[in-house]
């Protein structure tokens, strides 16, 4: 179970309601009370050390499956943290010149807008390796990180001063690089750590019940971010991604229940079929009249069922999902848990549980089916029916997981059956969420190993220090008002904080971390209140373990029960492998310790250490096959994640260079017409197009496609011409005229269908071609 | 007698009470409960009083309006204030007409969150006029009040709007900060609707966004069409 704790920090195991305390406590390092002292759980903590220790030593390497399938599955990790973080970035800068596009389109961008906006564009490349200045520099902010990374209380308190225009900035620092390697315990655990003191100044300062956790601040943006880390999406897209892809796929079924809709409909459609309207159904009724129609009655009926069905089916998915929701976000639960208990004792379960379907609901299940399109979770943009119909199963299990007012639209009381039928389950839901077991104890261990390790780096860009310091600076009369602080001292030999690079000179750097204030591990019994036996148990255990893993399989020394002497004799005489024979004897020695202190007994074959060992090793086998399902799943998400990275950078490339061609043609009205080389036709098939999603729907026949090609030709920057032909004619069946501006207008208003009559082309998927075809040094 | 649709949107931070606002003015009750909103939609008829919402505008178009009848239909859509489900609202802005923006008197960064508001809806409608309203909301707070009358009042002058401060559980000038905003959309309505008689294009050009991206696209289309061959 310590090796589970070590492997897999972010899942921690749910059953563990006997050592479950709802005490909170407020900082890590202040955790030396009585709560923490189940023996056992202290040893499982220590191996976990030493194994962790262990794992840095390189002479110690281990070459079994396991170990290469926990490498690869740490590469995946750190990858999917990197390009989250890219991601993040460009998402940014896309939103950034959404809305400039816009105004381009429109024509109404002054010049000098439209130079900032390409200044902006220029900056977006990726940036260089470098170092700082000078060595000084260099040990200074690694001084200051270390503090900032291992003392989350700095970071919450900053959080709190800032302004919320400041924090985006401060968040993607926080989230994707100082505690960025999202699937390591102790940065996560970290993390964490500062959410709770956020949260728990939020409780302690929000006037009334019914606004906790309800504006937009500093600790809701926090949420936003982190759901957009690597375990929660990959959590969102195993739970929702299948049930919203099958529903958005049914394009014509229409379930709107509000009755004033549905006649609305009911009338135009009539009308529109007969001309006249009967003279029972006038125009304009109100709410309540339409209701009380027996049509409208009788359409509604079987949609109310067919909702509830639907909505039905995402709760089990979302119920049977417990043990995948990442720990994390089940951690934080438990916080709004304790936290509401602690600031309102008689609050009912039911109560406790509004507030935490208040975050687990309304700002992370709730954004992804409503708009699952920002969340990775679909390709295109839903059709009006079925985005319809994700709100409404949005709005129904909100409504599930806090008292429903129907005196907000009274029809929605129809649905009032779903609501009575799991209101039971959810609220189990919701507390089962919160039983996760705390991290203080491990978070406690991670810090000094942590400590002990020589090779902490953080990969940071020089501007994001620089900002991060500048705003350390701007607040340090609250955060560093004691002068002796470690905080105030690094601050003050740090100076003032540089000014912003430009983006070309701005620099990604590893720097490497670590204490101004070294903490000696030589006394890490005292530290961790653990007696020298216990110590020298546990390394024996992790010796034997490590040898064990070494050793071929299928030779005798591995049939059960192990015979430990003899592994330790077999290990120490091993031939062209002197660490096998450093470890074989330190076994022999540990053995002999472990006897003479009376810990273990030769004469019962060392049982006591003997048990425990077998069973980590059992732990180990099974341990495997976890790690390769886990590799699997985040292989699906790193693809998730890449190709929405190529999505951004591509839609950030077209409009480079529809930028381009803009200013391109404004100078051109001043000066000489440039000269423009005319480029194309690039030929391309049919079944090309098909392969690469450019032929959204074909309506040419199967036995005709072969004959049909398309020439793409750009006669001007920003102009191209499509035609289509078949093959033996000389003449184009049909010839399109493109603008950029107007492909890029269709895009920012969902239109996805280009109609060449023949063939429907994915608006997307052109700009894509064109783009890649077409581009020209100065604009296209 | 013909009726006028108006679709107001209401905007807001999270928790400022928008949907009891709402709710107190469409159907007279005060919600109570913790229920955040994801997407509401009501519909409110409302008589509007036309003599005094149009001293200013000229007398041939008054008629027209007074021939058009008093009575206005109101689609409110009452949206989520939680931060996470802003992707939505570009949508929300394209439809409405009027909007609402609404922050509690007892946080300023409600105030605040409102100038990006704005910023959005006069982008997206492409005009600096759009029908808008400030409200300060929870005024039966006064002993919890951040946010100071005069600090609220300078905004809405800055963006040449009206402020009002009302609260939803009393039930104080509810229903005036939607009548407000109601003459504010015939005003402008009148406005475009003479701009076009005076000069067609001029005005088609300045009405709403969606209207001229729809009519782009069928001007696509009749270009793709005239360029037939076959």
């Amino acid at each position: 179970m310590a090796a589970a704790k070590l492997q897999a920090p972010s899942r921690a195991s749910t059953s563990s309601a006997s050592s479950f305390t709802p005490v909170s406590r407020q900082n890590t390092m202040s955790s030396h009370d009585g709560s923490r002292s189940m023996r056992a759980s202290k040893r499982y903590s220590v191996t976990a050390l030493y194994l962790s220790m262990s794992a840095k030593e390189k002479d110690l390497e281990i070459e079994d499956d396991l170990a290469r399938a926990q490498k690869a599955l740490r590469e995946l990790k750190a990858r999917i943290s990197s390009q989250s973080k890219k991601n993040f970035v460009l998402e940014k800068d896309v939103r950034y010149l959404d809305s400039r596009i816009a105004l381009l389109i429109q024509n109404r961008m002054a010049l000098e807008e439209q130079n900032e906006v390409a200044n902006h564009l220029d900056e977006a490349a990726e940036l260089q390796e470098g170092f700082f200045p000078n060595d000084e520099k260099t040990q200074k902010y690694g001084n200051l990180l270390f503090l900032l990374q291992s003392e989350p209380r700095h970071i919450a308190h900053l959080c709190r001063l800032v302004t919320l225009a400041e924090i985006d900035s401060l968040l993607q620092t926080v989230m994707f690089t100082i505690y960025g390697n999202q699937y390591e315990s102790r940065e996560e655990h970290l993390l964490l750590t500062m959410f709770q003191s956020v949260l728990t100044y939020q409780f302690d300062n929000t006037p009334d019940y019914s606004s906790l956790l309800r504006a937009n601040t500093p600790v809701s943006r926090m949420m936003t971010t982190y759901t957009r880390r690597g375990p929660g999406q990959s959590y969102l897209k195993q739970v929702l991604a299948e049930r919203i892809n099958s529903l958005i796929e049914l394009k014509d079924l229409d379930l709107e229940i509000n009755p004033l809709k549905v006649y609305e409909k009911m009338v135009s459609e009539i009308e529109e079929s007969q001309g006249t309207l009967p003279p029972n159904m006038p125009k304009g009724v109100t709410a309540e009249q339409a209701a009380e129609n027996e049509k409208v009655q009788a359409i509604i009926a079987p949609r109310l069922t067919m909702l509830m069905e639907i909505a039905n089916s995402f709760l089990s998915t979302i119920i049977a999902g417990l043990d995948e929701t990442p720990y994390g976000i089940r951690w934080i639960c438990k916080q709004i848990r304790s936290l509401s208990k602690r600031k309102y004792p008689d609050a009912s379960d039911h109560t406790v549980c509004t507030l935490i379907g208040g975050f687990f609901f309304l700002r992370f299940i709730n954004p992804a089916i409503v708009t699952p399109r920002s969340y990775m979770l679909i390709d295109g943009t839903p059709a009006d029916n079925p985005k319809r119909t994700l709100t409404y199963i949005a709005k129904m299990l909100q409504n599930l997981a806090n008292k429903p007012s129907y005196a907000k639209e009274p029809y929605m009381v129809k649905l009032q059956p779903f609501i009575q039928q799991n209101k039971e389950r959810i609220n189990k839901f919701m507390l089962d969420l919160c039983e996760v077991q705390d991290f203080y104890e491990s978070l406690e261990m991670d810090n000094y190993v942590a400590l002990s390790k020589k090779d902490l780096e953080l990969s940071i860009t020089l501007n994001e220090v620089y900002a991060t310091h500048e705003l350390l600076e701007r607040h340090a009369a609250e955060l560093a008002k004691d002068e002796s602080s470690h905080l105030s001292v690094l601050l003050h030999e740090l100076g003032s904080a540089p000014a912003q690079l430009p983006r070309k000179e701005n620099r990604v750097i590893n720097l490497p971390l670590f204490s101004k204030w070294e903490t000696p591990l030589d006394d890490l019994t005292a530290a961790l209140d653990i007696t020298q036996e216990e110590v020298y148990f546990m390394e024996a255990k992790s010796t034997f373990v490590v040898i064990m893993r070494s050793l071929p399989a299928n030779t005798p020394l591995t049939r059960r029960p192990l015979r430990l002497d003899r592994i330790a004799e077999a290990a120490a005489t091993t031939r062209n492998d002197s660490v096998m024979v450093k470890k074989g004897i330190r076994s022999i020695e540990l053995l002999s310790q472990l006897q003479e202190l009376g810990v273990i007994d030769k004469s019962d074959g060392f049982a006591l250490l003997r048990d425990e060992i077998e069973q980590e090793l059992v732990h180990l086998g099974s341990m495997k096959d976890k790690v390769v399902e886990e590799s699997r799943k985040l292989e699906e998400v790193y693809r998730t994640i890449r190709d929405h990275n190529s999505y951004l950078i591509n839609q950030l490339e077209t409009y480079k260079s529809y930028l381009h061609n803009v200013r391109g043609q404004s100078e051109g009205k001043t000066r000489k017409q440039q000269k423009h080389q005319v480029l194309g036709p690039y030929k391309f098939t049919h079944q090309q197009l098909e392969k690469e999603g450019v032929i959204q729907k074909s309506n040419v026949p199967e036995n005709r496609r072969a004959n049909i090609y398309f020439n793409f030709t750009s006669p001007l920057p920003g102009t191209f011409v499509i035609s289509l032909h078949y093959k033996g004619r000389n003449r184009g069946l049909l010839e399109l005229d493109l603008k950029l501006d107007d492909l890029l207008e269709m895009q920012k208003d969902n239109q996805e269908e280009l109609d060449l009559e023949y063939v429907l082309f994915n608006v997307s998927k052109v700009l894509v071609l064109l783009n890649k075809r077409f581009t020209r040094k100065k604009g296209w | 007698m013909s009726q006028r649709e108006y679709h107001i949107v209401v905007l807001g931070s999270g928790g400022v009470g928008k949907s009891c606002l709402t709710a107190q003015f469409v159907q007279n009750v005060w919600i109570e409960s913790y229920d955040p909103t994801i997407e509401d939609s009501y519909r409110k008829l409302m008589e509007v009083d036309v003599s005094t919402s149009f001293v200013c505008t000229a007398r041939d178009t008054l008629t027209s309006v007074l021939q058009q009848g008093r009575q206005v239909v109101l689609e409110i859509l009452d949206t989520a204030g939680t931060e996470q489900f802003t992707a939505m609202r570009e949508l929300y802005m394209k439809s409405g007409q009027g909007f609402l923006l609404v922050f509690s008197i007892t946080s300023m960064s409600s105030l605040h969150e409102l100038a990006e508001l704005r910023d959005q809806i006069i982008r997206i409608k492409d005009d600096p006029r759009v029908p808008l309203v400030l409200v300060g909301n929870k005024s039966d707070l006064e002993e919890d009040r951040a946010v100071s009358r005069a600090r609220a009042f300078a905004v809405s002058q800055g963006w040449g709007s009206p402020y009002y401060e009302t609260s939803a559980r009393r039930r104080a000038n509810v229903d005036e900060v939607f009548k407000d905003l109601c003459r504010q959309i015939i005003r402008r309505d009148v406005e475009l609707s003479r701009a076009t008689d005076t000069d067609h294009r001029e005005g088609r050009r300045r009405r709403d966004t969606q209207d001229r991206s729809r009519r782009r696209r069928r001007s696509n289309r009749s270009r793709e069409h005239r360029c037939v061959i076959l």
